[in-house]
């Protein structure tokens, strides 16, 4: 019986714990809270980190100017811990403090998981995840403040077609969805030039040695080949090993193949090769600015990884003083969409029907350690 | 495709993988062989040092060998207190528990290393300036000879160690028998304890050796371990050669099927040789007849 | 003295099932709601591992595996054949039985550490070819628009209403488990665990009762994973790996291995934990998490169903010092030594 009884004490005693947990937390009036869904923990903390000092700087400048509508913001940030489901208690969570609007998710799985929970709270989210398909199933809630992978991937085709004239063209990429999906894109994109790729090969995140793929790249008689990686040090590890390999392509990387995480690892292994980004700091007068801002805070050079975030947050607050409101939220969203010309610094904003926010992707060459603009190829809807 | 040189060019990568996994491997058999624990935590056997050792080069500008030393000697007080914390107050108990122990070890360990080092991924400068040599084609940094050379040079000392020198054969003797051990008057727990340091030495060694070539993160530590239980077990549970062997083998013929099967599934392969040595061969290469009891 | 123990237990029981019904009232957060939902998730998948690990005492690192082969049977029946979540309810968890059956039939008959590192092999395998068979499992993607339970007019799409229905889906799981537990089968299990020898020159066929425990371990990850798709209405490979499975086994550790009680009450903790300990930033969070775990293996070795047993045994034996209450077996440190009970 006493084994039974404790089997009672234990369930009734800690079933408690939840109603004790559900006390909301206090709010504090007079402040516009925007949750900030990122990565604290777990792989992909290094690029969470640069959003995370992204958008404390904007929250700081906003505030050192007044704030919006007279009120304050608060940034609140939730860790997902790199995981899928971390995501979705992180967005939970947010939606229970009752904030009034989302900076990311950053990636497009989690992107995919929330989006029901975005859509069915009504919460407008600026998310960066870039596979294309997320501002086409029907959420009227996603806005996207990166291209998404049509634009880069598209970018990437073009330039290795027509302005490096490249014939013989290999891609490597990362099975995630980010990965795969630029990587379809490309392959799509350059049968416009009536080519395609000579050998596609793939590899599983955190992989240390990348010779098999690259050999079979060699092999397949490449002459370029475009990199769509998603974690710095895997892009960081490609790089060294093309060339400890000796191998003489001309590179192309997708965004996060040449942020500064990786050119900081690989130094000179990176020269010349070429690559699409969405933030570049020369592009514009916006673009400088934000990064003198941010360098002088952090004493760190800031990538996309930051820009996006940064632009997140002031494009929110441009929008509420726009639409007059901090609270309405279809306002919000109307005004997001009826966005033209904004200047931020990935670059100008124009939403379109669907959600995306940014259609340019740069191309720069990395030469002595620091890019060099060449041009901005504009894609799609405008 | 299938030309000599591209073999070559596997191959000798592939080596200095697994000369990487067999060290890890190592490490891991050791403490399976003398306490029976299955040390989850050994991937950060492996992540801890390289984060010493690139603070100590890129930060403190310490010179190479004093970098390495002291490495080597944070590692051996690190494996001190691993021993007395993670394992010590629960020696006697069921593996599965030490298991879960070395699970919150490595946990912890991941999320200290994440606080005190950041999130970014770091690389330690390596001795060679030289990026690569080139063999009749055939392109290998300096870096992957210097862990094949390390890994033979460990190979020695370490028979030495354990069939030449006293402490080399206590430590056999506590492996094999510990109450018979005890009764001969071998210190028994001093000897576990050295155990534990000369594994976390060899986590070290392979740390070091890695920074350069691999960089360094909070989480590297979690597929390095799955290999090292690959290898381990490819080799023989408990078997030191076999986990130098196995920990080569797998090094090999993963990279070989990743070349001519299916680079997607690369890692695939070391499980599937995993679960195949399993369910054919046990013992793997070397190890004794294991009894087919719980 | 009996009746008042009698009704003491009718007490007990009303004042619970009041509790769990009126749980969504209580709780009005829906945050929190979900956080007990994923937490009857997980509990059932760790009841499953409770019937390996804490039964017949092997180690199962790849509850994961068939949580995630039961999520993407419901998720592509689903998206892709229409089959509503009464059907998936029935399909998802023979299929992850038959996963195991897979798994257990080849390795079953090695020894415990090399089983571990065997289930270990077989996760990873799965997690990998989940992500990468992009034709059949949606690849990275994963496979999202998985539609809600629906019964009649009714549609259990908040996290209030699936909580009944995981609810109902736990107790039928947990009073199985117990039946299991008291049954001819539950004894054999035992027998294998303590002492197989014994149980083989008894007519215990040894393996056989193995590979069925096995079966119903995966099949109770397969029913979670069931549960889960149709919840959270996406499924990814990545959300079913390696590091969910060391997971869960840390989930019935701390609960106390061997005890269903243990399994939800380990299971559910280890969810709200990182829920509660939000307020730490971060590593910060995960650290402490890490530390606690070490301590409770340390110091609470049967884990908190044990550690309850102790003291309450102890303070029964200062009410009634003279009378026996029924003999519970001392905690001895061993697993599932003292597994009877709920």
């Amino acid at each position: 019986m006493s084994r039974i009884r404790t089997v009672y004490v234990l369930s009734t005693v800690f079933l408690l714990f939840p109603l004790l947990a559900a006390h909301g937390e206090a709010q504090t009036e007079k402040s516009v809270r925007i949750g900030l869904i990122t990565e604290q923990t777990g792989v992909a903390a290094p690029s969470g980190e640069r959003g995370i000092r992204a958008t404390k700087l904007a929250e700081k400048q906003l505030n050192a100017a007044g704030g919006v509508n007279g009120s304050r913001i608060q940034v609140i940030t939730y860790d997902n811990n790199s995981a899928t489901q971390g995501t979705v208690n992180a967005v939970n969570k947010a939606i229970e403090d009752k904030v009034i609007a989302l900076s990311g998710p950053g990636r497009s799985t989690h992107v995919q998981a929330v989006s029901p929970i975005i859509k069915e709270n009504a919460i407008p989210a600026l998310i960066a995840g870039t596979a294309v398909q997320l501002t086409r199933q029907g959420n009227p809630w996603l806005f996207r403040v990166r291209p998404d992978d049509s634009i880069n991937g598209t970018a990437m085709a073009e330039f290795m077609a027509k302005d490096l004239k490249l014939t013989r063209i290999g891609i490597l990429h990362d099975a995630d969805a980010f990965g795969t999906g630029g990587a379809d894109v490309v392959a799509e994109a350059l049968k416009k030039y009536s080519q395609a790729p000579v050998r596609r090969e793939r590899y599983t995140a955190g992989t240390k040695d990348y010779t098999a793929q690259l050999l079979n790249i060699k092999n397949a008689g490449a002459e370029g080949v475009v990199l769509y990686t998603t974690n710095a040090e895997d892009a960081a590890i490609v790089f060294r090993q093309i060339k400890e390999l000796g191998i003489n392509w001309k590179i192309v990387g997708c965004p996060a193949a040449l942020s500064q995480v990786v050119v900081d690892l690989v130094k000179d292994a990176s020269e010349g090769a070429y690559g699409a980004v969405d933030y570049f700091a020369e592009a514009s007068p916006q673009a400088r600015v934000f990064r003198e801002g941010y360098f002088k805070e952090y004493n760190q050079e800031p990538d996309f990884q930051s820009a996006y975030p940064y632009d997140s947050l002031m494009l929110l607050a441009d929008v509420m003083r726009r639409a007059g409101t901090t609270t309405d939220r279809n306002k919000t969203r109307d005004t997001i969409l009826a966005t033209r010309g904004y200047k931020g610094a990935m670059g100008t904003f124009n939403f379109t029907s669907n959600g995306d926010g940014i259609h340019d992707a740069h191309l720069i060459q990395m030469k002595g350690g620091k890019p060099r603009f060449i041009r901005t190829i504009s894609v799609g809807q405008k | 495709m299938f030309d000599v040189t591209t073999f070559a060019q596997l191959f000798v990568t592939g080596l200095a993988m697994g000369s990487i996994y067999a060290l890890v491997a190592l490490s891991f058999a050791l403490l399976y062989k003398a306490v029976g624990i299955l040390n989850f935590a050994v991937g950060e056997f492996v992540m801890v040092p390289g984060f010493i050792s690139v603070v100590l080069l890129t930060t403190l500008k310490v010179p190479f060998l004093w970098a390495y030393l002291v490495t080597l000697g944070l590692m051996v007080f690190f494996g001190a207190v691993f021993q007395r914390t993670v394992y010590h107050p629960l020696r006697g108990r069921p593996f599965v528990t030490v298991l879960v122990s070395t699970i919150g070890a490595s946990l912890f360990l991941r999320n200290t290393s994440l606080l005190t080092f950041g999130a970014d991924p770091r690389v330690s400068p390596g001795l060679f300036t030289a990026k690569t040599v080139s063999f009749f084609g055939v392109f290998v940094p300096p870096q992957y000879l210097l862990i094949i050379a390390t890994l033979i040079v460990l190979v020695v000392f370490q028979y030495l160690l354990f069939e030449k020198t006293l402490l080399g054969k206590k430590m056999q003797a506590t492996a094999q028998d510990r109450d018979m051990a005890r009764l001969l008057g071998i210190p028994v727990d001093t000897i576990i304890l050295i155990t534990f340091i000369y594994a976390s030495l060899l986590g070290g060694i392979s740390g070091i050796l890695l920074a350069p070539v691999f960089y360094v993160t909070a989480d590297m530590g979690f597929m390095i371990a799955l290999k090292a239980f690959a290898s381990s077990i490819a080799g023989g549970l408990g078997s030191i050669p076999g986990a130098i062997v196995g920990g080569l083998f797998i090094g090999v013929v993963e990279l070989f099927c990743a070349a001519y099967i299916s680079a997607t599934y690369k890692d695939v392969f070391a499980f599937v040789i995993l679960i195949a040595v399993l369910l054919l061969r046990p013992q793997g290469f070397f190890g004794e007849k294991i009894a087919e009891k719980a | 003295m009996r009746v008042k123990r009698f009704s003491l237990r009718i007490l007990f029981y009303l004042a619970a099932a009041i509790v769990l019904v009126a749980l969504p009232s209580l709780v009005r957060s829906n945050y929190w709601l979900g956080t007990i939902d994923l937490a009857i998730i997980y509990s059932i998948a760790v009841l499953g591992l409770n019937i390996v690990l804490g039964l017949t005492g092997q180690l199962n690192i790849a509850q994961a595996a068939f949580w995630g082969i039961g999520a993407y049977t419901a998720a592509l029946l689903n998206t892709r054949l229409g089959w509503p979540f009464w059907a998936t309810l029935l399909a998802a968890p023979p299929m992850a039985g038959a996963f195991g059956v897979m798994l257990g039939f080849p390795t079953l008959r090695l020894s415990g550490r090399y089983l571990a590192l065997a289930t270990i092999g077989f996760g990873i395998i799965i997690n990998l070819i989940l992500h990468n068979w992009k034709e059949f499992t949606g690849g990275a993607d994963g496979i999202p628009g998985i539609a809600s339970p629906v019964l009649g007019p009714f549609k259990f799409s908040t996290n209030a209403s699936f909580y009944y229905l995981g609810l109902a889906c736990l107790i039928i799981a947990a009073l199985a488990q117990l039946k299991i537990k008291n049954s001819r089968m539950g004894r054999a299990f035992q027998a294998v665990k303590e002492n197989e020898l014994a149980a083989e020159l008894s007519g215990v066929n040894a393996f056989k009762y193995r590979v069925i425990a096995f079966a119903l371990c995966s099949a109770y990850g397969g029913l979670a994973g069931q549960l889960f798709a149709h919840r959270t209405k996406f499924v990814s490979a990545e959300t079913f790996f390696i590091d969910m499975s060391i997971l869960f086994i840390c989930m019935l550790m701390i609960g106390g291995v061997g005890s269903i009680a243990g399994a939800i009450v380990g299971a559910s903790l280890l969810t709200f934990i990182p829920e509660w300990l939000r307020f730490l930033q971060g590593p910060w969070a995960m650290a402490i998490f890490g530390l606690a775990i070490i301590f409770m293996m340390v110091f609470m070795p049967d884990g908190l169903a044990g550690l309850t047993r102790s003291i309450v045994q102890r303070i029964a034996a200062r009410i009634n010092p003279d009378g026996q209450e029924a003999a519970g077996r001392p905690s001895s440190g061993r697993i599932g030594a003292t597994g009877e009970g709920k």
